[in-house]
Parts: C-alpha cells; sequence; structure tokens
C-alpha cells in the first residue's frame, strides 16, 4: 500500500492543504513547527482515528479553521486506488472509504478498515513500527522482562491482542472457580463442605457396633426375664395363701363357736317342719275374727239409737195432694195478672190515638160528635166527580193559552222573514251595475255576444295558421333552390318566428300572470299587459322581414297575408266591442290597426299572438260564465221575497181564532169552583178545602171510630179477670191454715205461702224414708254378729288338735317347744353357709394347707406371714416389669437401627458435592491446562520466531552502523538486548551503548519487526526526524539502508525532517524519492 | 450328572451412595437410594420363581467403608427367603466388605455359606432343590481390603462332582476402569480345571471365556454416570452333559444411560432442546420401563458451540428438565406417574407396559427420567487441521497440543505445571491422582480446542 496524497482540511495547525506523495520516497521537509508532526499525527488518525478529547495533544483539533479531518489517496496492490475520508464530526469519526464499488462511499468500522487495508496491525502495533517519532523508539529501551518478549514477538502480531483478551478471560474464569486461599469460590465452598459433612459422618454413631451392643443386651435382657417368670407363680401362691387365711380367720372362729352351741340344743322331735309357719296363721285368724265381732256389735248399737230419735208429721203429709193442684192454678193466676197490665196499657194508647186523630181532623171535633156523625161511600164519590170535572175544566183553559203563546210566535218569525227576504231582493237587484263590463244587461243577450265574439275569433285564428303554413312552406321551397343564399331566407323566417315568439311568450306571460289574480280588476290587468306584450311583437317582425324582403318576392306575398289576417281581425274586435264595454283593452292580440299602425306594413300575427288571442279568449270565456251566474241568482232572490209576505198573513189569520177559544174555557171553570164550595158548607166541612182535602178528614174520622171501639172491648176483659183473681185467694187461704208461716204470708204473697208449705211437707217425707233405712241396717248386722261367733268357735277346735298332736298341755307349753325347733334351724344353716365360703375357690389340697395355716398361726403370725409373701411377690413382679420395658427399648431400637439409615443422607450430599467439584475442578483444570498451553506455545513461539526477527535486525544493524555490530540477541527470558561487536566478538548489553547507537539498534529493530509482522503487502512507513543523533557516516548508512529497503520491499517511506542536510542526504542516496517543502513557500 | 441351574451376582454394593445427585429432586432421590434394595428384591425373587437351585454371589456384597446396617439387614433378609425356600447361597467377600470389617451380628440361616480366607480354596457340595448333588462351589473371601496376591493358584478343584464353580473376586487381565486385586491371567483360569470362573469385581458384564467359561456378571445396580445400561446377573443352565447356557436377567432398580445429542446443523437453542427431548426420550423407551438416569451430552461442531460455551449449560439443563417434566405427565412430583399412566409422553415406545411401567416391586418402579447431567463437549466450528497448517499462534498452540497428544511425559510435565495450584489442595490433588477429572489427553484435546477457538473468534 502506498499513500498518492494526503489532503488535510483541517488538522492541528495545518488547513486546507494537499500534499502530494506520489512517490515510493517522500523527504518532507520544513523548520521547527512548520506542521512535519502534524502530518505525522494525520496519516496515524486517517488510519486509526482521532485521539478523544481526553487527549487533546494528539487530537488535534484545528487551529485556523477548516474541518477537523481530511482525506488520503491511496493505492492498494489489491485493491487499486481508494480515498479513505475521516472527519471528527462525521460518522462518528469512522472511516469512509471510496473506490472499492466506484465512487460510493463505505462507512467502516475501524476493525474492517484494519483487517482491508493494514494487514490486522493494531493502532499500537503500527504506531510503534510504521508511523515512528523519537519518542516511540526509544519506547524499546524502557520495556522488560516478559513484556520484551511479547512487545517484540506480539506488538504487531494479529493475534496478539486477541490472546491477551483470552488469556484474560480464561483466567477471569479461574478466578471465579478456585483459589488455593480464596473461601467464597465454588471451589473452595464445596471443600468446606466436604469437610462439614465428613466432620458429622464421623460425629454420627457406629450402627453396626450399636446394632450389636443392642442384640447383646437384649439377649442378656430376654435370660434375665425367663428367670424372674419362672420364680412369679411359687411367691404368688404363698402371698395368696397368707392372705386368704387372714381373710378367713374370722369366719373360721365363728364356725367353730356355731358346732360348740348347736351340740347344746335338742332334737326337734314330733313338731312337723312347717309347724311353725301354721300355729303364727292360726293365731293370726283368730285375732281377726274377735276383732270382726266387736265391731258388728257396736255398729248395731249405734244403729239402734239413731232409730229412736225419728218420728214424722202425717197431717201435713195428707195435704199434699191439693197443695199440687193449687200450685198449678197459681201460674195461672200470675198469667192473668199479667194480662190486665197489658190491657190497661192497651186502652191508654188507643185512647191518645183517638185524641190525636180527633184533633187532626177539625177543632170541635170530640168522641160524642163522632159517635154522632156518619159520612159513606155516597159522599166519597160526590167528592170524587168534583175533582175529575175540576182537573178537566183547568186542563183546557191552560191548553188554550198555550196554542196562543206559539202562534204568536210563529207570527213573529214570519214577520222577520219577510222582511230579510226583501232587503236580498233588493240588495240583489242593486249590485253589480257598475262593475259589469259587459255590454248586454241580460242572459240572453250576453249568450248570444258571446257567441258570435267567439265566431270572429275562430276565423281569425284560422286565417293566421293557414297564411304561416304557406310562408314556411315558400320558405323552404326557396331554400331548396338556393342552397347558397339559403341560410339567408331561413334566417329570416327563424327571425320572424322568433320574433313572434318573443311577443307571444311576453303577452303569454303577462296574461298568465294577471290571471292568477281574481276578479273582474285582476282580469282588465291581464288584459291589458297582454295587449302592452303582444305590442312587440309587429315592431321585432318589421326588422326581420326588413331584411328579407331585400332579398326576394316572397316579403310581398306576405304582406297581402297580413292584410288578410289584420281584417279578420278587425271583426273579432267588433265582436267584442259588442260584448265588452271597454273592448280596446282586449283586442290587441288580434288586431295592430286597433292601434292605427299601418297595415300596409304587413306584419303577421306570429304563433305568439295567437297563443295569446287564445288566453284573452279563454279569459273573456270564463268571465261571461261567471256573468250569466250572477244573472240567474237575481231572479231567484225576488221570487222568495214574494212567498214570505203571503205566509205573514195566513198566521195572523189563525192567531185571532185561538184567543177566542182561550176566553171561553176561563168562564166554564169559575163555574164549576162556586158548586163546590156550596157543596162542602153543606156537609159541615170548612169551605175552603180541596177534593183531596176533603177525602183525607174523612179517611181520619173513620179510623178515629175504629178506636173508639177497640177502648169498649177492653174495658169488658178487665171487669172478668178481677172476679176471677178473688176467688182464688180465697182458695189458697182455706189451705194454708195447718203450715203457721204459710198461713202468715197466705193474704200478702199466696204464691210465696204455697211455697213454703210445700217445703215442709217435702222435710217430712224425707224423715219417714231415713227411719226405714236404719231398720233394714240393724236386721242385717244381727245376722253378722252370729255367723262370726260360730267361726270362732271352730278355729279354737283346730288349735286344741294341735295340741294333742305334740303333747303340749297348752298354748304356752306348744310355743315353747316351737322357738327350740326354730333355733336349731337358724344354726345348721350358718354353719354350711360359713363352711362354704371358707372352701370357695380351694381344692381340697388348698382346704388342707389353710386349715394347717390356721391352725398354726394366730393372727398376728398370719398378718406378718402375709406382709412378707406380698413384698416377695411385689419385687418380682417389678423386676419382671422393667425387663419388659427395657426389652422393648431395645427391640425397638433394633429395630430403628434396622430401619433408618441416618448416614445415608449425608453420603448422598458428599457424592452429590463430589460430583459438582468434579464438575468445577474439570473445568478448572481445562481452563488451567489451556492457559499453560498459551504459555508453553508463546515459548515456542517465542523461541521459534525470535532468530529470524533477530537475523534480519542483525543485518539492518550491521548496515546501520557501517559494521560496527554484526548480532543482535534477546535471550529468552531475560529482559535485555545484547548486541555482539563485529570487531572483537564481545557481548554488548544495548542499556550501555550511546544514545546515538541505541536509536540505530531500535531502528534495526524497528525494521526489522516491520517486516515480520506485515502479512500482505508492505505498509508505508513515516519516519519522523530519527536520524538527529547520528553522524555524518551513519545517516549515509541508514540511508543508504533505507533506499534498499524502499526498493527490495517495494515499501513506501516517508521521511519528515528539519535538518537539510538529513534531507540532502537521503535525496542524495535516493533521487528517485520526491521533496516537498512545508511551511514556507 | 445332574442339570441343575443357579443364579452368578457379584458387586451388590448394597448401602453405598451414588454419585452425582446433586439437584435431584426428592423423588428421585428416593429412587435411587431404593434402587439396589430393589435389585437385591428382585435377584431374590428371581431365583425364587425361576427354580434356581443356587445362588452365588462373588464379592463385594456390600460396602462396609459406609457401614450401612440397612445393606446387612436386607442381604440377611434376602439370604433368610432363599433359604427358607431350599435355595443355597454361596458367597464371597471381595475388597469393599472383607472379612476382617466388623458386620453387624446377623446369624446366617442354614444352607448359607461365606467362604473364608486362609489357605487354599475350601469347597461345599451344592444341591439342587430336590437334594441331588449338583455340583462343587469354591470360593476364597478377602480378609482385607486389598489383596494385591494372585489368588488362582489356591483354587484347586477337589474330587467328588461333575461340575466345578469357582468364585473369585479379581480383576483379570487388568482392566485400567478397576483397582488391580488379585490380578490373574485369563489363561491362568482357564488351565485351572474348574468348569465355571464366577468372578466378581469388575462392574461390566462379560463373558471371558467359554468352556470353561469365565464371567463377570457385572454389578447389579449402576451407582453412577460412567455405569450405564442394563446392570444384572446371570442365570445360568447346566444341563446333563455339562453344556452351560447364560442368561442375562436385568436387576437394576434404576438405570443410568447417557444419550449423545449431535449439535451439527442446529440452529438455535429451541431445535436443540427438541432435539435433545427426542434423544432423552429415545434413550428412556430403551430402559425397560425403569427409572432413568440421564446423562444428555451434547457433541460435535457447530453454530450453537459458541452460545453453550459463553453461557454454560445451566439454562439449557434447568429448560430441559423442564420439559421432561411436563411430558413425563405435568406433576411427576414425588413417585411420579405410576406405571402405565406415565407413558403419554412417551406413547411410541414398544412394548405394552410402556417407557415407564414400573417393576412388580413398585419401590423403585415408578417411572422417571432424570437428567442428571448435561455435558457439552462440542467444539467450534473451526477446522483443526487446516488452524494446525497455518501460522500463526492458534495454529501454533494446536500443533503443541497434538505433539505432547503422542507424548505422554510432555503432557504430564504440561499437566502437572498447569494443575500445580489445585495440588496445593490435598482434597483436590486425590481427586485428581484418583483419576477423578478427565483423562489428560482429553483435557488438553479440550483446551487446545477452546484455545482456538477463542483466538479465532469473530472472523
Amino acid at each position: 500500500m502506498k499513500i498518492r496524497s494526503a489532503t488535510i482540511d483541517g488538522f492541528g495547525r495545518l488547513s486546507g492543504v494537499t500534499l502530494d506523495f506520489d512517490a515510493d520516497a517522500v523527504i518532507l521537509e520544513g523548520p521547527n513547527e512548520a506542521g512535519k508532526s502534524t502530518v505525522l499525527g494525520f496519516v496515524r488518525a486517517m488510519l486509526y482515528g482521532f485521539a478523544t478529547r481526553a487527549n487533546m495533544p494528539e487530537r488535534q483539533e484545528p487551529v485556523y479553521g477548516g474541518r477537523h479531518g481530511g482525506r488520503l489517496t491511496i493505492v492498494s496492490e489489491r485493491l487499486g486506488e481508494l480515498v479513505l475520508e475521516r472527519y471528527a464530526n462525521a460518522a462518528g469519526g469512522k472511516p469512509v472509504l471510496r473506490g472499492r464499488r466506484g465512487d460510493a462511499p463505505e462507512t467502516l468500522e475501524q476493525r474492517e478498515l484494519e483487517r482491508l487495508l493494514l494487514g490486522g496491525l493494531t493502532g499500537k502495533a503500527y504506531r510503534q513500527l510504521f508511523a515512528v517519532g523519537l519518542s516511540e523508539l526509544r519506547d524499546l529501551g524502557a520495556v522488560q522482562g516478559e513484556e520484551l518478549g511479547r512487545f517484540l514477538y506480539h506488538a504487531g502480531m494479529a493475534d496478539g491482542r486477541r490472546l491477551a483478551e483470552a488469556e484474560k478471560s480464561i483466567r477471569d474464569a479461574m478466578d471465579k472457580l478456585y483459589k488455593p486461599r480464596g473461601s467464597a469460590l465454588p471451589v473452595n465452598t464445596r471443600l468446606a463442605e466436604l469437610e462439614r459433612i465428613e466432620r458429622e459422618l464421623r460425629a454420627l454413631p457406629d450402627p453396626i457396633g450399636r446394632y450389636n451392643e443392642t442384640t447383646a443386651a437384649l439377649e442378656q435382657t430376654e435370660a434375665e426375664l425367663r428367670e424372674v417368670e419362672a420364680r412369679l407363680p411359687e411367691l404368688a401362691r404363698s402371698r395368696d395363701d397368707a392372705a386368704r387365711a387372714l381373710k378367713l380367720r374370722e369366719k373360721w372362729l365363728r364356725l367353730r363357736e356355731l358346732d360348740a352351741r348347736r351340740a347344746a340344743l335338742p332334737d326337734p322331735g314330733r313338731l312337723p317342719a312347717d309347724a311353725g309357719t301354721k300355729w303364727r296363721m292360726w293365731t293370726a285368724e283368730r285375732d281377726r275374727l274377735e276383732r270382726e265381732r266387736l265391731r258388728l256389735d257396736a255398729a248395731l248399737r249405734e244403729a239402734r239409737s239413731e232409730r229412736e230419735r225419728l218420728t214424722a208429721r202425717e197431717d201435713l203429709l195428707a195435704l199434699e195432694p191439693g197443695l199440687e193442684r193449687m200450685l198449678q192454678s197459681a201460674e195461672a193466676m200470675r198469667a192473668l195478672e199479667r194480662s190486665c197490665a197489658e190491657w190497661r196499657a192497651e186502652r191508654r194508647h188507643e185512647e191518645e190515638r183517638l185524641d190525636a186523630l180527633l184533633a187532626s181532623a177539625g177543632p170541635d171535633w170530640t168522641a160524642e160528635r163522632l159517635r154522632g156523625f156518619a159520612a159513606g161511600v155516597a159522599e166519597r164519590d160526590r167528592i170524587r166527580a168534583f175533582r175529575a170535572a175540576l182537573g178537566e175544566a183547568e186542563r183546557e183553559a191552560a191548553r188554550c193559552a198555550e196554542a196562543e203563546r206559539q202562534i204568536a210566535g210563529q207570527e213573529r218569525e214570519a214577520l222577520a222573514e219577510s222582511a230579510a227576504a226583501e232587503a236580498a231582493a233588493a240588495a240583489e237587484s242593486g249590485a253589480g251595475g257598475e262593475d259589469d263590463p259587459f255590454v248586454p244587461r241580460t242572459a240572453e243577450a250576453l249568450t248570444g255576444a258571446w257567441e258570435r265574439f267567439e265566431d270572429a275569433c275562430r276565423a281569425w285564428e284560422m286565417e293566421v295558421m293557414r297564411v304561416q303554413g304557406e310562408l314556411s312552406a315558400r320558405s323552404s321551397r326557396a331554400a331548396g333552390r338556393r342552397a347558397d343564399a339559403g341560410g339567408a331566407v331561413g334566417g329570416v323566417a327563424a327571425a320572424l318566428v322568433s320574433a313572434l315568439g318573443a311577443a307571444g311568450f311576453a303577452a303569454a306571460y303577462a296574461g298568465a300572470h294577471a290571471a292568477g289574480l281574481d276578479g273582474a280588476l285582476a282580469w282588465a290587468t291581464g288584459a291589458v299587459g297582454a295587449g302592452l306584450a303582444a305590442l312587440a311583437a309587429p315592431a321585432l317582425a318589421r326588422r326581420g322581414f326588413g331584411r328579407g324582403r331585400a332579398d326576394g318576392p316572397q316579403a310581398g306575398e306576405a304582406l297581402a297575408a297580413a292584410r288578410r289576417v289584420a281584417a279578420y281581425g278587425q271583426r273579432a274586435t267588433e265582436a267584442l266591442g259588442a260584448l265588452l264595454r271597454r273592448p280596446q283593452e282586449a283586442a290587441e292580440p288580434f288586431a295592430p290597426p286597433a292601434h292605427g299602425a299601418p297595415p300596409a306594413h304587413g306584419a303577421l300575427p306570429g304563433e305568439a299572438q295567437l297563443a295569446a288571442a287564445a288566453a284573452v279568449r279563454g279569459r273573456l270565456q270564463r268571465a261571461v260564465q261567471a256573468r250569466l251566474d250572477a244573472l240567474r241568482e237575481r231572479g231567484l232572490a225576488a221570487e222568495r221575497a214574494l212567498e214570505r209576505a203571503r205566509r205573514l198573513e195566513r198566521i195572523r189569520a189563525l192567531r185571532a181564532e185561538r184567543r177566542a177559544a182561550l176566553d171561553a174555557a176561563a168562564a166554564r171553570l169559575e163555574a164549576l169552583r162556586a158548586e163546590w164550595q156550596s157543596w162542602l158548607e153543606a156537609l159541615g166541612l170548612p169551605g175552603g178545602l180541596s177534593p183531596e182535602a176533603a177525602l183525607e178528614t174523612l179517611d181520619r174520622l173513620e179510623m178515629a171510630a175504629g178506636h173508639l171501639a177497640a177502648i169498649a172491648r177492653l174495658d169488658a176483659r178487665l171487669t172478668e179477670a178481677a172476679a176471677r183473681l178473688r176467688e182464688h185467694r180465697a182458695a189458697v187461704r182455706e189451705l194454708c191454715a195447718a203450715e203457721e208461716a204459710a198461713a202468715r204470708l197466705a193474704d200478702d204473697d199466696p204464691s210465696a205461702a204455697l211455697e213454703r208449705l210445700r217445703a215442709a211437707i217435702r222435710r217430712e217425707a224425707e224423715t219417714a224414708a231415713a227411719a226405714a233405712a236404719l231398720d233394714a241396717r240393724m236386721k242385717e248386722l244381727e245376722r253378722e254378729l252370729r255367723e262370726t261367733d260360730a267361726l270362732l268357735a271352730g278355729h279354737a277346735e283346730t288349735a286344741r288338735a294341735w295340741f294333742a298332736a305334740a303333747g303340749a298341755e297348752d298354748e304356752p307349753a306348744y310355743e315353747r317347744l316351737l322357738a327350740e325347733a326354730r333355733e336349731a334351724r337358724e344354726l345348721d344353716e350358718e354353719r354350711i353357709r360359713i363352711g362354704v365360703e371358707l372352701a370357695a375357690g380351694l381344692t381340697d389340697e388348698d382346704r388342707a394347707r389353710m386349715e394347717a395355716l390356721l391352725e398354726r398361726h394366730d393372727e398376728a403370725a398370719l398378718r406378718n406371714l402375709a406382709e412378707r409373701t406380698e413384698e416377695a411377690y411385689r419385687a418380682a413382679e417389678d423386676e419382671r416389669a422393667r425387663l419388659l420395658e427395657q426389652r422393648g427399648r431395645l427391640s425397638e431400637t433394633l429395630a430403628r437401627l434396622l430401619a433408618e439409615d441416618v448416614r445415608r443422607p449425608l453420603l448422598d450430599e458428599r457424592e452429590a458435592i463430589l460430583a459438582r467439584l468434579a464438575d468445577d475442578a474439570e473445568r478448572f483444570a481445562e481452563l488451567a491446562v489451556t492457559l499453560a498451553l498459551i504459555r508453553r506455545t508463546r515459548e515456542t513461539f517465542e523461541r521459534e520466531r525470535q532468530p529470524a526477527v533477530l537475523r534480519r535486525a542483525s543485518a539492518y544493524a550491521a548496515a546501520l552502523t557501517n559494521g560496527r555490530y554484526r548480532r543482535i540477541a534477546a535471550p529468552f527470558g531475560r529482559s535485555t538486548i545484547e548486541l555482539e561487536s563485529a570487531e572483537d566478538g564481545r557481548v554488548v548489553d544495548a542499556a550501555f551503548l550511546s544514545r546515538g547507537a541505541a536509536e540505530q539498534i531500535y531502528l534495526a529493530i524497528r525494521l526489522a519487526l516491520a517486516d515480520e509482522v506485515e502479512t500482505d503487502e508492505p505498509l508505508p512507513m513515516l519516519l519522523d526526524d530519527l536520524f538527529v543523533n547520528f553522524d555524518d557516516a551513519r545517516l549515509d548508512a541508514a540511508a543508504g539502508l533505507l533506499g534498499r529497503i524502499v526498493r527490495e520491499r517495494r515499501r513506501q517511506l516517508i521521511f519528515l525532517t528539519c535538518h537539510d542536510h538529513t534531507a540532502e542526504r537521503l535525496a542524495q542516496r535516493m533521487p528517485f524519492a520526491k521533496r516537498i517543502r512545508l511551511g514556507s513557500p | 450328572m445332574n442339570p441343575f441351574r443357579f443364579i452368578h451376582a457379584a458387586d451388590l454394593h448394597l448401602g453405598s451412595p451414588f454419585k452425582g445427585l446433586a439437584d435431584a429432586p426428592e423423588h428421585v432421590r428416593r429412587g435411587l437410594a431404593e434402587a439396589e434394595y430393589a435389585a437385591l428384591r428382585r435377584l431374590t425373587d428371581a431365583a425364587l420363581e425361576l427354580g434356581a437351585d443356587f445362588v452365588v454371589i462373588a464379592g463385594d456384597l456390600f460396602d462396609s467403608a459406609d457401614r450401612s446396617l440397612r445393606a446387612q439387614a436386607a442381604l440377611h433378609r434376602s439370604w433368610s427367603r432363599l433359604a427358607a425356600a431350599g435355595v443355597q447361597v454361596f458367597a464371597i467377600h471381595g475388597n469393599h466388605d472383607p472379612l476382617g470389617a466388623e458386620r453387624a451380628r446377623f446369624d446366617l440361616p442354614e444352607g448359607v455359606h461365606i467362604f473364608g480366607a486362609g489357605g487354599s480354596a475350601e469347597h461345599r457340595p451344592a444341591c439342587r432343590r430336590d437334594g441331588k448333588p449338583a455340583a462343587f462351589v469354591y470360593g476364597i473371601s478377602y480378609d482385607r481390603r486389598a489383596v494385591t496376591d494372585n489368588l488362582v493358584p489356591r483354587y484347586r478343584p477337589a474330587a467328588g462332582a461333575d461340575f466345578h464353580i469357582a468364585l473369585l473376586h479379581a480383576n483379570v487381565d487388568g482392566d485400567p476402569d478397576h483397582d488391580a486385586y488379585a490380578p490373574c491371567r485369563l489363561g491362568e483360569l482357564t488351565a485351572a480345571g474348574f468348569q465355571y470362573w464366577a468372578l466378581g469385581h469388575v462392574h461390566r458384564r462379560r463373558v471371558l471365556h467359554e468352556y470353561p467359561h469365565v464371567v463377570y456378571p457385572g454389578n447389579m445396580q449402576g451407582r453412577h454416570p460412567g455405569e450405564t445400561g442394563a446392570k444384572g446377573c446371570w442365570l445360568v443352565d447346566v444341563d446333563v452333559s455339562g453344556g452351560v447356557s447364560l442368561t442375562f436377567l436385568p436387576q437394576d432398580g434404576v438405570r443410568w444411560l447417557a444419550c449423545h445429542v449431535p449439535i451439527e446443523g442446529v440452529a438455535d437453542e429451541e431445535s436443540l432442546l427438541d432435539l435433545a427431548e427426542r434423544k432423552a426420550a429415545e434413550a428412556a423407551s430403551s430402559a425397560e420401563g425403569r427409572p432413568v438416569m440421564l446423562e444428555v451430552v451434547l457433541e460435535g461442531r457447530g453454530p450453537l458451540h459458541r452460545l453453550l460455551e459463553a453461557r454454560g449449560a445451566d439454562e439449557l439443563l434447568a429448560a430441559l428438565r423442564d420439559r421432561l417434566a411436563d411430558r413425563a405427565g405435568g406433576d411427576a412430583g414425588p413417585g411420579g406417574t405410576a406405571g402405565g399412566g406415565g407413558n403419554d409422553g412417551f406413547g411410541d415406545s414398544p412394548g405394552g407396559g410402556g417407557v415407564f411401567a414400573g417393576g412388580s416391586d413398585g419401590s423403585a418402579g415408578r417411572g422417571w427420567v432424570w437428567v442428571h447431567r448435561l455435558t457439552v463437549r462440542t467444539a467450534p466450528e473451526l477446522d483443526l487441521d487446516r488452524l494446525a497448517e497455518e501460522d500463526s499462534f492458534a495454529g501454533e498452540a494446536v500443533r503443541l497440543a497434538r505433539r505432547l497428544a503422542a507424548d505422554p511425559e510432555g503432557r504430564e510435565a504440561l499437566l502437572r505445571e498447569a494443575l500445580e495450584p489445585m495440588t496445593r489442595n490435598a482434597r483436590l490433588r486425590r481427586l485428581i491422582e484418583s483419576g477423578g477429572l478427565a483423562r489428560g489427553d482429553d483435557l488438553l484435546r479440550r483446551a487446545a480446542a477452546r484455545l482456538a477457538g477463542m483466538l479465532e473468534q469473530g472472523d
């Protein structure tokens, strides 16, 4: 790759500068501050980007303006000519490349650019090897140790950066896994966990040891248990014997005593076994019988004394039948008294009614007068006849009055109608005189005038149509003959027609518009409008025909036709004059002459005028029709007025008749009323009564007579009842004489006296019944007493038979015998019971043992024995329980040991951790091996590469030093560069060289490295005043060497120098070099 | 001679913990804890049901180092059942349960014989259940943990039987995965005059020789991710003419399996999960209805390598576990779904019982699949061969790794240097020494691939 030119837009102190580098070697000269180092920086910046703002001196922002950046034109062997452009403020300072795909700019990533153009060289490497100033050159002297190796062999290597990254990432990964002294890292953690688990495992009891111990203990326990269980039954028996003997001792002693007592008693002998029972029953029966006898005796005595006290009054008992009868009639008497009271009340009531009726009948009516008054059916009949006659006469009078009133109303009505009809007829005949536009005054005359006008109109229209037809036929013929002039004639006709049309339209419009209004005034207005509009038509037509006439003979014919038409029009106008009072307003459509225009002009009415005429005619026809209707209406009104007048006359005659009938009816009524008055007074009733009131009065007097009769009947009944009551009271007094209390009451209250008497008789009857009952009871008691005595005698006989059988003299002796026999039986029973208790649940052998124990020991000794045996037994029991419990515990321990696997979870956990540890360790190991591989490879790499680089560097150094040093060495693993002198083979450490010599050596190494790292094509190298410390000879040697390098390695070299002699020398050794001066004109 | 039938088992390792149980849910832990006992029960059931005349067990009955009482009790129960049915048991002790170790005091039932350790191999007559003689059984127990002598010379067939069975707990021909106890050569065994060498110690089932038969039954229950596949015992039938036929009886309660998922052409994580799930299901369907402890190994080269490298496998593992749990019926939970109900997701598996149809014992027969580990063995999409040609650092590294692969000493030196920080911790040192890590060449190969991947990144 070579740089063809550099264009600096703005970089440091340079702006708008283009440098032409189009040569294999370029010598860029310039004084200090001319911008040489700026050019170096610019090339670096173009290739590797701008320095950041943190590094302003290298960033070199423009001082004298211009856009920060610029471009390089580059020629690559592979890619041809390219332009590399880079601006700080565009594409983020990324390189933009043109030339690969035409002129299209490609924005690249820095790494892409490095790969594409710079052989993968990094910026750092480029600076160290290809854009070298003195400071970079001297860097080599400062690096140390392993750094030197890396610097020497990897500074320019494409792998270098990645290798460093790889190493770093591997170290990081390893550090995250394990460190020998780490603690929180995975492997370390797992190691710690393993320690913990193993500690815990060691701390766990050994299950097998425990199992064996437990098994042994269990066997021991079971042996002891068997031994204890063998002893237990004997101990239990001894304890039970002692306890039982102690418990039974009391009973055993009692049995002995009973035996002794039984031996002392005699044998019960002849007494049967149930003698005691029988005797008890016998004595109980005897006692009962004796108690019964005593009771009966007492009862008999008591009944006798009671009987003696009871006696009854026979006389009172004999009154009983009479009393019954009297009681029944007393009831009837009480009813009779109640009836008397009612009758008296009724009588009072009747009297009150009677008085009321008499008072209402009239002021001077009394009972006595009533008894003398008699008014029968005949009077009533008479009254009713009067009532009918009076009613008839009154109704007749009222009917006549009503008829008269009606006829008066009709008369008023007819009078009003007649007046209205007269008024209407007068109004009808007076109306329409001035407004009538028509000349004829009657209907017949009007009709005739109209028909004449209509005929004239039709004739005019026909003529107009005919003339027009001719006219148009002629004009079309003319058009056929003169095709070239046809347009003109057509134009004439068209103009005529259109003119007529326009006029007609105006007229029709005005007419139609006016026709919208109503009434005669509107009609007149419309007719005038139509006429005015029609006036315009002939004028227009004249203009059209004016031109037409100049063209041909047709105009003359037309004029004649127009005159004909005008004549018809005249006729129509005359007919109209006969019809209308102001005919000129309606006639305009028909006749232009009507207005005095010269017919010679021969204007023809057009279709519009025809239409206007038709419209006027239509309107006239409607007006004529309306006028005819009005005339007919007037005739009808006059007829109606006459009719009304005749009817009024008829009604007035009828009214006079009716008034006479009314007067006659009133006179008849008055006569009848006088007759009625006189009849009433004759009968004795007040004269002012109406027939209805008279009838009412008669009714009341009749009812009062009824009440008078009822009072007489009640008086008779009361008298009879009083007699019967007196009779009854006497009978009662007689009956009650036998009983004192009743007798006292008899006068005052016969009923109470009878009650008292009945009570006395009832008491006596009860006494008699009680005495009879006592007599029967006494007989019964006496019989029972006799029976009881007989039973007692029999009972005593039975006892005597028992005494004889037992050998007892009397009752006490027999009872003694019975008592001895009972005691002997009781003793026997107790002995048997105790014997059973002592022997319960015991074998004969047990009983014998028990007997022996009881015979041998007193109570204290037995108690002592029981305590001792109990204690021995309990001790053995406790021992057994303890052993059983122990056996259970041990078995359980064994079962648990067999079942549980306490170590297993820990072991599993240990294995799990071991597995993870192995994984991690393996990963760590892999990383460690990778790292070792890197280390080892680097050593190999360095060892094998170094000689090549150093050989080349040695050659360069020899050339640069004019053969003073022939070999450069950098021993592996040491941080020094050594030189071998050509003269004496002495080896010198580069650190001890003079500055100039050292710089020559470093340059040689750079050049060699640059050769080494390039992979495809050589890169241009910029050397910034490296030769200041070179003497002339060495400078000359250097120039020679560099010239050779340019030629042999096709490397473009760009020298930057401020020293003229350097430039001269270089130019001298490299005649092909291009010299550029910077910073001066 | 009388035909007879016996069962040959070894390496019961009762009571030993399982490896790789990190993160396992409760039902898995419980299932595993029961697995070896389930296996023992099945062995006993099989002996009784299949009419075995006797049972021989060639050592390592239990892990006495872990002193599990339960293990001894279970063995005792098993033997008692066999003895009660007239099935004799002959057993020797191996390196895990040498005679010297303290043991719980269980009385051996009648008909069970444990061979002693001293002198020449003693012999016992084995009879058929009907009492007719069947064979002589020989054996020598270990009296200490490490028996490094060759025991074969101490076995001599005795006169008086037609068939001689020798029980030996030994590493024949130096299997590198097992400790070299009682080392011997196959040739010595075949020449010793026995008809059947009932071996123990090596956990892989192998028939080393026929006529005479030299046979390892392998262990009864896989105990760590390395012990994959069916585990069980041999059912040995000996016919009238001395012909021997072997039938393998799977007895394991839980099966360890590994399934390999290639990432070639897998574009994204979702597809990878789908694939892994399918592979897991396939693997599970081969487990004869047993619960499965599954290791899923992602391998091969593919675009996902870098993602896996960067993110690790933890999330992926969790997602896969979720999926399999869902697949097993949503709420497999503790105990999982029982029997045929749990196989919805694996309905295409052969056999009516389905993948998750449990065994008859029920304790470990609940079907579940637990992915105990997701191993990422993928490599970047790199052409290491091309890289090895390249003149670059990565190329140099690959070349170096390849050189070291063929240079054990150089490799060991590199490993020593690399693992120095680990050896400072005693336990890690033991882990390295006991081969707890991947082998050196494997580590080196992985390291080179990783380095190459890291250096080539971004191109």
